[in-house]
């Protein structure tokens, strides 16, 4: 029981992440995982995708109903990202992972503080 | 083709395990020009051919938990129609800053952080305290597993 409420409400706020914000959610499901159910890290990160695909499914869906999904761009921006994310996965052990991170972190916090002011 | 090459880059970044989707949002905004409703409309419906081919990926190699997966998928359905519903219904303006705020938050996390979850390995208390502000679900919980108790030890010993 104790166990079903931990999973409803790391469930629920995962989706709720990706339906207002549009992203992912593996950001807060994949950490959940690991510290909150004890899940091994590659483990957690495969298990995060098997949820969010039908979470970003039904966001996607309820942003068409509203008109606020481009397909257009969408098409374009995926077809990038599909061979991004390969590229990403085979240079995976040949890149400063480490140092991109906070590189990316450094201009994560100046977007956002350009969004927020 | 600009459009492209932002697919792109994300892409290797997300592929790099390093939540390139999360710029991927303001980069539609600040270059193309893209409202902020569409951008996220973008980024979730760009997200669905990604992550069907790493899902097979994942699945082939035996991590995917299906389970697991079917619980947690319970809840975050529920949560992705309260979620969409409630952006589809904020200004622009109101949910661009929501969005601004854990942009920021994301960004102190990874700047600081994700190797975080190596870290926890090496025990290393101070940086995981962090964490714990940044990512409020990793408070400790106060029925836990042996194994996850070593895993939440350093941050207990704040609280």
């Amino acid at each position: 029981m104790d166990n079903i409420v931990k999973l409803g409400a790391i469930g629920i706020i995962t989706g709720i992440v990706n339906g207002l914000l549009g992203i992912g959610g593996g950001t807060i499901l994949i950490p959940a995982m690991i510290f909150l159910l004890g899940e091994k890290q590659h483990k957690a990160h495969g298990t995060s995708l098997a949820i969010i695909l039908p979470t970003a499914l039904v966001s996607t869906l309820i942003y068409k109903y509203n008109n606020y999904l481009d397909l257009n761009l969408s098409l374009k921006v995926a077809s990038g990202a599909v061979i991004g994310g390969y590229l990403g996965a085979k240079l995976m052990n040949k890149l400063p992972a480490k140092s991109l991170k906070k590189l990316f972190g450094v201009f994560m916090i100046v977007a956002g503080l350009r969004m927020v002011f | 083709m600009l459009i492209f090459i932002i697919g792109l880059l994300m892409g290797i970044l997300s592929g790099l395990a390093i939540g390139g989707g999360t710029l991927l949002v303001p980069a539609l905004i600040y270059l193309i020009g893209t409202e902020q409703h569409v951008a996220q409309g973008v980024s979730l419906a760009a997200f669905i051919p990604t992550a069907v081919v790493a899902i097979i990926t994942h699945y082939r190699q035996g991590n995917v938990k299906l389970k697991l997966a079917l619980y947690l998928a319970a809840g975050s359905l529920i949560g992705a129609v309260l979620g969409s519903l409630l952006a589809n219904n904020l200004d622009a303006q109101v949910l661009k800053k929501v969005f601004g705020y854990f942009l920021i938050g994301m960004g102190i996390y990874e700047y600081g952080g994700k190797s975080k979850l190596e870290k926890i390995k090496e025990k290393e208390v101070p940086k995981i305290r962090t964490m714990g502000n940044v990512m409020p679900l990793q408070k400790p919980l106060k029925k836990r597993s042996k194994s996850q108790k070593n895993l939440i030890k350093p941050d207990s010993s704040k609280n």
